[in-house]
């Protein structure tokens, strides 16, 4: 890691350079919270390519969202320490369809995803859930419970969106790191559950 | 998945930087993780820069189909800012460099050492894709 310098404008945790580093995507239906998400677990400053919503978008995307004015055109970035051993990269792609190449182009390399929902537009979730699937991503399904949203119990949840019982779901704030954080250590136990057996 | 520095690339790119005005060298993977840096770039700089790089150049070739209509090759991504500009090309199969300089610099001099760089790097640049049976 000598070729690192460290500066003091850019806190942040230093890597020794041994750590285990594991690609993953962030992905979920415009105003699913993925940029927050990144924003709230990144352990360095991250990148995010948040662009004002423009009168081109009414009727193509949602506008029923009277707090979001700026949406994610390009992608999310930031990095978390798990544990001494274990760096999450965190990938964030831009949830609308017209985006859908550059998801797929950000989900090389990526061992699994977190797929973040809204419970109040799951319907949202689905072409997202197709593509992920598609691309033999692992995933984890992330239900942001937003202020004021129903909350509704994982049973329910799971029969809405006829989830198959080896799909985790779990519930998150966006805005909280350590709930956030969270979430992501389900994906990556259930990424475990995934992996070969050791040969001896 | 790449371990960040690789010492003996990075002292190919900081001699790339014996161009005047240029500043820093980065070698990243396609999928957006710093493989080796020239001096003075910082382990969370490399990481952000070679993330939002990948995403630059994912763009790029998208917007291809508006040079031509079967979406001609990418090459090279150069963007300009008041104060310099950046550079990125392709360093092998899976990997890409980009050069950042001050705004002085003779960009065709600039973008010749690049491609003298990779040459110069050959195959070791290039990173592996994952094999879909390895650990992470």
């Amino acid at each position: 890691m000598q070729d690192y310098i460290d500066s003091d404008s850019d806190p942040g945790p230093v890597l020794r350079g041994n750590e285990r580093t594991v690609k993953i995507l962030i992905v979920g239906h415009m105003g699913a919270g993925k940029t927050t998400a990144v924003q709230a677990v990144s352990e360095i400053r991250p990148i995010k390519t948040e662009e004002v919503m423009t009168t081109a978008g009414s009727g193509i995307d949602r506008a029923d969202l009277p707090h979001k004015t700026t949406t994610t055109v390009a992608m999310d970035f930031g990095r978390v320490n798990l544990n001494e051993e274990l760096v999450l990269y965190l990938f964030g792609a831009p949830g609308q369809t017209r985006f859908f190449d550059i998801l797929e182009d950000l989900a090389h390399g990526a061992l699994g995803a977190l797929v973040l929902c809204d419970p109040r537009h799951l319907a949202e979730t689905y072409p997202i859930l197709d593509l992920v699937e598609e691309l033999g991503l692992t995933y984890v399904i992330a239900v942001n419970e937003f202020d004021g949203a129903d909350r509704y119990t994982e049973e329910r949840l799971r029969e809405v969106m006829e989830l198959a019982p080896s799909i985790p779901l779990v519930f998150c704030d966006a805005r909280s790191r350590l709930s956030t954080r969270d979430a992501l250590i389900a994906l990556v136990q259930h990424l475990l559950t995934k992996l070969p057996e050791p040969v001896r | 998945m790449t371990q960040a520095a690789r010492p003996n690339l990075s002292w190919i790119l900081n001699e790339l930087l014996d161009i005047l005005h240029a500043r820093h060298a980065l070698v990243l993977s396609a999928d957006g993780l710093t493989v080796a840096s020239s001096d003075g770039v910082n382990r969370n700089l490399a990481d952000r820069i070679a993330a939002s790089v990948s995403g630059l150049q994912s763009l790029s070739r998208s917007a291809g189909e508006f040079v031509t209509e079967d979406n001609t090759v990418w090459q090279q991504t150069m963007v300009q800012y008041q104060d310099g500009y950046l550079f990125v090309i392709a360093a092998g199969s899976g990997s890409h460099l980009v050069v950042s300089a001050g705004s002085q610099v003779d960009i065709e001099a600039i973008s010749y050492r690049m491609e003298k760089t990779v040459e110069r790097l050959g195959d070791p640049l290039s990173v592996a894709p994952r094999e879909p049976s390895t650990q992470g």
